[in-house]
């Protein structure tokens, strides 16, 4: 190690010295120096659109017009790995991109395409490369390829498909009618959200799972239409196995034109692309480069989000071991670990300018390591290897891939505070996760306790099962604080009047007699929209099945390869569809406000009410404040009055949504997250009564409520706690989302240390999640102000982070209005 | 069983406030409880320092007498409410208190009650809610003020109870009553903290109205009695902020108090509580004071630890450093 590379080494190494609320505003944080230039790569070139994917997925469906569906898709996916443009970047250690160059967005027509030509036209909303935000450049030759193809793909996609099959009675309360609730993200592209097999691969390698498959297609019988399915395996593992390949010579080529050290990588890594292309994984450097191959070749065959890395401190470990033994060096392993954050930070996926408003952040946004927690035993299974992910948090600080720390009873206090000494820093990352709470939720649905044992945190906050389950997370929001409205209104949406009534009649508060008969409308209204919502799920849910079958993905989760069925039939051992909800602190507070003011102490009547909130509170200012008041009961503040409403809200939620079933033989599951959706949420929605303003967003996750004028809550971190933790979370086995706003001089020093932990440790006894922001309102207010300024600043929108610079206005405003947990 | 505290003693606090991190070991509530002795002039709690109940106008707030009007409505006299551009402003009565009605109305909290009279078992109520918090933390109950003792049944029954309750108690407090009272605590409290504001007694006078000669024999009492003791100083620019009165505090520490202390605490002056003086109606003392940039103080905090250090003496500035009891 050269002297540089050792002064660096003592600050990056020492997680003391990490900082408080620094978040990613500092300069080569990495001990590495490859690192450091691949880190600055990213910050210094643009965002790009590329239509290589989608040219190529044309041909292969006009090539292939005449095959079965499987077939069609499987040779679509083998015609782009054979002929997509490949890239090895200067410096990098490992390889596999996302058959786009770094930093480019791919195209997948066969999901959706009018928007992307819409944009590309500037018809609708803002021309794709002149978005004021979230903007990505390409040429006029990109421009025109795209156009191109779009006769091709007109009535073909997913999406077209889907919108053929939905009746007015499923799209009116979608986000194609009044936004109740969004169905927008599968009903545009892949459905994502889980975590592969990588056992089978580690033992077989593509070779043995093509010998496997080949056997199982030799077993059937005559005509037996499974083998439809195990030929389509084929072209793709054929076509997997050559991609890889393809890598190993790029990289054996350009090791011609390089020196010294490089030269010897290049042709190292060459070497372990040819063994890992059919063989297991012999060390921790190859088995995370196929771990990683394996991931994004999911990804090139579906635009599906949150496809997940796993528990990479169990599943390497082994080759950790064994490489360690073998006299490889820890700090080399540590480097290679930090390459695929430098990598995977530069997958790309477009979103549509909507979708942006809300959610945005250029990048991929999915891929999570998950790291510590228990083994199918039960036993503590937190290893040397789970310390070096969170160093590489701590060194990269790209907000990629996101990591998620599991924690349990007998989670090792070091590990604890390792943990927290990376929270503070302030980048969002890690998230944490409760074993004890999200293992109880898991059992809740029929999951085995090994298997629960062995979740993973898929996307922002769901669980799942590795390598078993297909469980259609995220797939809708849905806005409790929308039924509520619609529960006062006798069905009907307000600004929506002249649509008629949209829900079933129950009623309006102003003939209400008691706060019960308000409860008995919600209950109504909540089981008509969830099962309406549901309906247009399923729908998605065949369209999937019939036009999109995922033959790479059936390779790596069981039971499809026995089954000799693709994956959307239901092959997986666990199906799943998991709605979130999103208003649980508003929906409380509003029905606080009635019950406490109206029914209770009669100080304002329903119709007065009713009339302030129809008029967007003007010339209600008096009761406007009230209602924001700490003279109101409101969720977040340790107060069981308002705590039992947000308990209410949500269990009518849960009873609603447990038990759908769904086209795979699984059910539905509740979640309770928005994610950012409580800013788009908002947007569609007219003001309410626990002090929300016309359009203004509703609370976040299962937040308290932060309007205009107040935080909710008002007793601070600890009262927030305990009133997240009252929620019956053992329900919500879709996940929820804790997100809590901290100074930087609250945590800092190791009293801050100790008492971060003992936060978390403390809800963790019924929460399932928390995450943090540690940053103060005065830097948060300048980087309002001079974005440019803080190209590293880091802020957790909700289930991830993003780059401060790159988030639309709104999500920044509604960020500062969330509470700082300070007394200081 | 025998009754270990009395819940029904009650007395006047102006504040409870959970997750407090600065004020003793772990996760904390801090229970302010309402009058003071001295009178610093840097004292940024105006609203601790008389036992009464208060009001407090904060014009600012007040969303116009127009719109609302609800105080008016609520008043016992109209007249005593003074209005002026449309906002309340102040109330000119000799009963202000005939007119807490007006602060249980205002939506906006621009009429406001300073303190509330409570029992013991109302603020044990709020305390052991974050029990669990302490219990993982190694937190608990801070009382402090105003003045902790000055209200003494009321503290010491407070005391009584978290101890009942298994309950980490610390004081924070500023020494000057009798030491009677003192003792009658100290065995209730596990952690105490105490202010030494000036080592001249003249200027001790001058800044806080009080000799220091009751507290500094009060301190050499706690500190002889083997209670662990953290000593804090606010240091303010121009008052006691001077390295001759840091050395001075030192020199008192390692030689009268034989160094038996856990930690010397310097805290920065920051202009706080301005508003709280203007709602009092009362003039804020260190207006005309220039506070310096927060990389100035900070430095300052620390070339003032280390000239503490000097003389062996534990001194940390800020509340972040680890307390080990």
């Amino acid at each position: 190690m050269n002297a540089t590379v050792k002064a660096l080494a003592e600050i990056g190494f020492d997680e003391d010295n990490w900082g408080v609320g620094v978040s990613g505003v500092v300069n080569d944080p990495s001990p590495f120096p490859r690192i450091n230039r691949l880190r600055n790569w990213y910050y210094e070139s643009g965002w790009t659109v590329d239509s290589e994917r989608a040219l190529l997925a044309t041909e292969a469906y006009q090539k292939y017009s005449d095959e079965p569906q499987q077939i069609k898709v499987a040779s679509t996916l083998a015609h782009i790995l054979r002929n997509v443009t490949l890239q090895i970047a200067d410096g990098q250690l490992l390889v596999g991109d996302c058959a786009a160059p770094p930093k480019s967005c791919p195209i997948y027509p066969e999901f959706s395409y009018q928007w992307i030509v819409n944009e590309l036209k500037g018809d609708g909303p803002p021309v794709l490369r002149e978005r004021p935000n979230n903007c990505y450049t390409y040429s006029d030759k990109v421009r025109d390829d795209l156009l191109g193809i779009a006769d091709y793909w007109q009535g073909k996609t997913v999406s077209d498909t889907i919108l053929s099959r939905m009746t007015p009675e499923e799209m009116k309360g979608d986000f194609m009618g009044i936004m109740l609730y969004s169905t927008s993200l599968y009903h545009f592209a892949g459905v994502g959200h889980l975590v592969a097999d990588t056992d089978r691969l580690f033992k077989l390698g593509y070779a043995g799972i093509r010998s496997l498959v080949q056997e199982k297609l030799a077993a059937l019988p005559e005509g037996d239409e499974r083998s439809i399915f195990y030929r389509a395996q084929l072209i793709v593992l054929d076509a997997a196995m050559d991609y890889i390949h393809r890598y190993a010579e790029l990289a054996r080529s350009k090791a011609v034109n390089a020196e010294g050290a490089r030269r010897d990588e290049l042709v190292q890594m060459a070497d372990n692309l040819d063994h890992i292309a059919e063989q297991p994984p012999q060390t921790f450097w190859q088995a995370l480069q196929l771990t990683h191959l394996a991931w994004s070749l999911i990804i090139i065959e579906s635009n599906g989000h949150s496809v997940s890395y796993g528990r990479l401190d169990q599943t390497l470990l082994p080759y950790f071991q064994n490489d360690i033994k073998n006299g490889v060096k820890k700090d080399f392993i540590q480097e290679v670990i930090e390459c695929l954050a430098a990598l995977n930070t530069n997958f790309m996926k477009l979103r549509d300018w909507l979708t942006t408003q809300a959610n945005s952040g250029r990048a991929l946004g999915t891929s999570t390591v998950t790291i510590g927690g228990v083994d199918g035993d039960g036993n503590d299974a937190t290893n040397e290897l789970s310390d070096m992910f969170i160093d590489m948090v701590a060194h990269t600080r790209l907000g990629h891939p996101w990591m998620a720390a599991r924690i349990h009873k007998n989670t090792p206090d070091r590990f604890a505070q390792k943990i927290a000494k990376a929270m503070r820093m302030g980048t969002g990352e890690p998230k944490i996760f409760s074993d004890e709470a999200c293992i109880k939720a898991m059992r809740n649905r029929g999951v085995s306790l090994e298997d629960a044992r062995n979740f993973v945190v898929v996307g922002c906050v769901e669980l799942s099962v590795p390598g078993k389950e297909y469980g259609w997370h995220d797939s809708a929001y849905f806005s409790i604080a929308r039924v509520l409205e619609l529960a006062m209104n006798d069905g009907y949406a307000l600004g929506h009047q002249d649509k008629g009534r949209l829900g079933p009649a129950t009623g309006r508060l102003e003939d209400f007699a008691s706060f019960d008969e308000l409860k008995k409308s919600y209950e109504e209204q909540m089981i008509y929209w969830v099962d309406i919502h549901a309906r247009g799920t399923n729908i998605m849910d065949d369209v999937h099945r019939e036009l999109k079958p995922l033959p790479y993905l059936s390779l790596l989760i069981d039971d499809c390869i026995a089954k000799g069925q693709d994956v959307n039939t239901g092959a997986a051992v666990y199906n799943f569809t998991g709605p979130q909800c999103t208003g649980v602190g508003s929906t409380a507070d509003c029905l606080s406000v009635i019950k406490q003011l109206v029914f209770e102490e009669k100080r304002v009547s329903a119709a007065e009410l009713q009339a302030a909130v129809q008029a967007n509170w003007e010339g209600h200012e008096s009761l406007y404040h009230l209602v924001n008041s700490d003279k109101v009961h409101h969720y977040g503040n340790d107060d069981d009055y308002a705590d039992e409403l947000a308990i209410y809200a949500t269990d009518i939620y849960c009873d609603a949504v447990e038990g759908i079933p769904n086209p795979r033989g699984g059910v539905f599951q509740p979640g309770v997250y928005t994610v950012s959706a409580n800013v788009p949420f908002g947007m569609v929605q007219a003001a309410s009564a626990e002090g929300r303003k016309n359009h203004e967003p509703l609370s976040d996750c299962i937040g308290p409520v932060h309007t205009y004028v107040a935080s909710h809550d008002r007793k601070g971190p600890t009262a927030v706690i305990k009133s997240a933790g009252k929620l019956h979370q053992e329900r919500m086995s879709n996940g929820t989302l804790l997100n809590l706003r901290f100074s930087p001089s609250t945590l800092s020093g190791d009293s801050g240390v100790n008492n971060l932990v003992s936060l978390y440790r403390s809800y963790f006894k019924a929460g399932q999640e928390m995450q943090l922001n540690v940053i103060s309102g005065a830097l948060l207010k300048d980087a309002y102000k001079n974005p440019d300024k803080y190209r590293g600043l880091m802020v957790r929108v909700a289930g991830y982070s993003a780059h401060w610079s790159e988030l639309s206005d709104e999500l920044r405003r509604d960020i500062m209005t969330r509470t700082e947990m300070s007394f200081d | 069983m025998k009754r270990q505290y009395n819940p029904d003693v009650a007395g006047t606090i102006f504040n409870i406030q959970r997750f407090s991190v600065h004020d003793g070991p772990g996760i904390r509530t801090v229970v302010f409880i309402k009058g003071c002795t001295l009178r610093c002039l840097w004292c940024s709690n105006p609203e601790s320092i008389e036992s009464r109940l208060q009001l407090g106008v904060y014009p600012d707030r007040c969303i116009g007498i127009d719109k609302c009007g609800q105080c008016r409505q609520a008043a016992p006299d109209q007249s005593a409410l003074i209005v002026e551009n449309n906002r309340i402003t102040r109330i000119e009565s000799e009963n202000q208190l005939d007119y807490t009605v007006c602060a249980s109305v205002c939506p906006t909290n621009a009429i406001k009650v300073w303190g509330q009279r409570v029992t013991v078992a109302e603020v044990l109520h709020e305390v052991l809610k974050d029990k669990d918090f302490y219990l993982e933390s190694g937190g608990g109950i801070t009382l402090s003020g105003g003045e902790a003792l000055i209200q003494p049944q009321f503290t010491i029954e407070l005391l009584r109870a978290a101890r009942a309750e298994g309950i980490n108690t610390c004081m924070e407090t500023a020494l000057n009553y009798r030491q009677k009272t003192l003792d009658e605590a100290l065995p209730l409290i596990d952690l105490l903290f105490c202010d030494l504001k000036h080592m001249d007694c003249e200027k001790h006078l001058q800044f806080t109205a009080v000799s220091n000669q009751l507290i500094l024999a009060n301190i050499k009492h706690v500190v002889a009695s083997g209670k662990p003791t953290i000593i804090r100083i606010p240091v303010v620019p121009e008052h006691n902020g001077t390295e001759e009165n840091i050395r001075a505090t030192a020199r008192f520490i390692k030689e009268e108090l034989n160094g038996k202390i856990l930690q010397v605490q310097l805290l920065p002056f920051r202009k706080l509580g301005e508003d709280k003086y203007a709602s009092l109606g009362r003039e804020y003392p260190m207006a005309t004071l220039v506070t310096p940039e927060r990389e100035v103080w900070e430095k300052t905090l620390l070339s003032l630890a280390e000239v503490m250090r000097e003389y062996g003496v534990p001194a940390v500035a800020g509340t972040n450093h680890k307390i080990s009891v």
